[in-house]
């Protein structure tokens, strides 16, 4: 095999593994609030195995938004970037945590279905609940 | 910069290429929306840490007017020995916290559970001293957000433009070379049974 053709290949594998390894902090399990309310200190397991430990502030806040609900929440609360969406569009489909997030960025959501929003406001998002949000890359 | 590649001129060879192009396209799509959101995040951290520097500075100092004041009062010894009761009952959890895949040092301070009723003065100082170390922690763990964040950035845009500039245009170039190649062989193999469809109605024309 010339030089070109492994050069491909490791390009090949690169570019593969990049879409492989994207998304390596999502989380194995995600946990309710109010059972990371219990724990001391707050955290959880994410899939490359490491530990991400969480702000026990931003739960206190999203227990005070959500109120009764405030258990039905998973966190982390997942946001997705997908290509189909657009760029710099994301969206969350859980309805508590869009609830949340709506309430939040002070936006109208109906209570069913998934929460869309755009690049400025992910960044007001993500500097509230820096600890309890994820962003994962969906290629389709 | 991009040159093209030696591969074979092969229908199945540009099949693959074309391929290998629209991975790269997407992972490109996907790797500079994930740089975009890291540089937010980066400049995010930033703001915080100048804003958390600025507000510990200015809490820090009021502080230790009151050590001072509380030293003054109740003596050195005693308010030595309350000071270390103090910095005993606090615990922080060192951990980790993962931005965008990004791993950094994090901590979480669990706040002591004053019991003992202190004397005047030096409970307000308590509770502002455990507000100073939650708000240090806080500093740090922003920083090393920031290093952590900086370093990926980096390596990021490392990828992004070798793909932009790199691997995509010269996969381009040798997918349009390939085709024009293509279109060649079959504008030859056109001419020849052109020229072969003329002899033989030549040679029919001579019987």
């Amino acid at each position: 095999m010339s030089l070109d053709h492994e050069l491909n290949d490791i390009v090949l594998r690169a570019l593969k593994d990049e879409l492989r390894i994207i998304n390596k902090h999502i989380p194995y399990r995600r946990i309710s609030l109010c059972d990371l309310i219990d724990m001391n200190p707050p955290y959880i397991i994410l899939r490359d195995g490491t530990t991400h430990l969480i702000d026990r502030r931003e739960l206190q806040l999203l227990r005070d938004i959500l109120g009764d609900k405030a258990c039905l929440i998973k966190i982390p609360i997942i946001i997705e970037s997908s290509p189909s969406l657009g760029e710099g569009v994301y969206r969350i489909r859980d309805p508590v945590a869009a609830l949340a997030v709506a309430k939040i960025l002070g936006l109208d959501y109906g209570g069913k279905g998934e929460l869309i929003f755009y690049r400025p406001q992910l960044y007001e998002l993500r500097t509230r609940l820096r600890t309890t949000t994820t962003i994962i890359f969906t290629p389709t | 910069m991009s040159s093209l590649m030696r591969v074979r001129a092969t229908k199945i060879e540009l099949i693959k290429l074309r391929r290998r192009r629209d991975l790269a396209k997407k992972v490109h799509r996907i790797l500079r929306e994930r740089l975009t959101i890291l540089v937010n995040e980066f400049l995010t951290r930033v703001r915080e840490a100048y804003n958390f520097r600025l507000e510990l500075n200015k809490y820090i100092s009021s502080v230790y007017n009151k050590a001072i004041l509380l030293t003054g009062t109740y003596g050195d010894k005693s308010y030595s020995f309350l000071r270390s009761s103090l910095r005993n009952g606090i615990r922080v959890y060192v951990g980790h916290e993962n931005i965008m895949g990004v791993r950094s040092v994090s901590a979480v301070v669990k706040e002591p559970e004053i019991l003992v009723s202190l004397p005047p003065g030096l409970d307000e100082f308590s509770r502002e001293a455990i507000k100073i170390i939650t708000m240090i922690i806080d500093l740090g763990r922003t920083e090393q957000a920031i290093i952590s964040l900086g370093k990926e950035i980096g390596r990021t845009r490392r990828k992004v433009n070798a793909l932009e500039y790199i691997v995509i245009p010269r996969l381009d170039k040798t997918i349009r070379y390939l085709s024009m190649k293509f279109e060649e062989r079959e504008r030859e193999e056109k001419a020849r049974l052109k020229r072969v469809k003329g002899m033989l109605e030549k040679r029919r024309g001579r019987k």
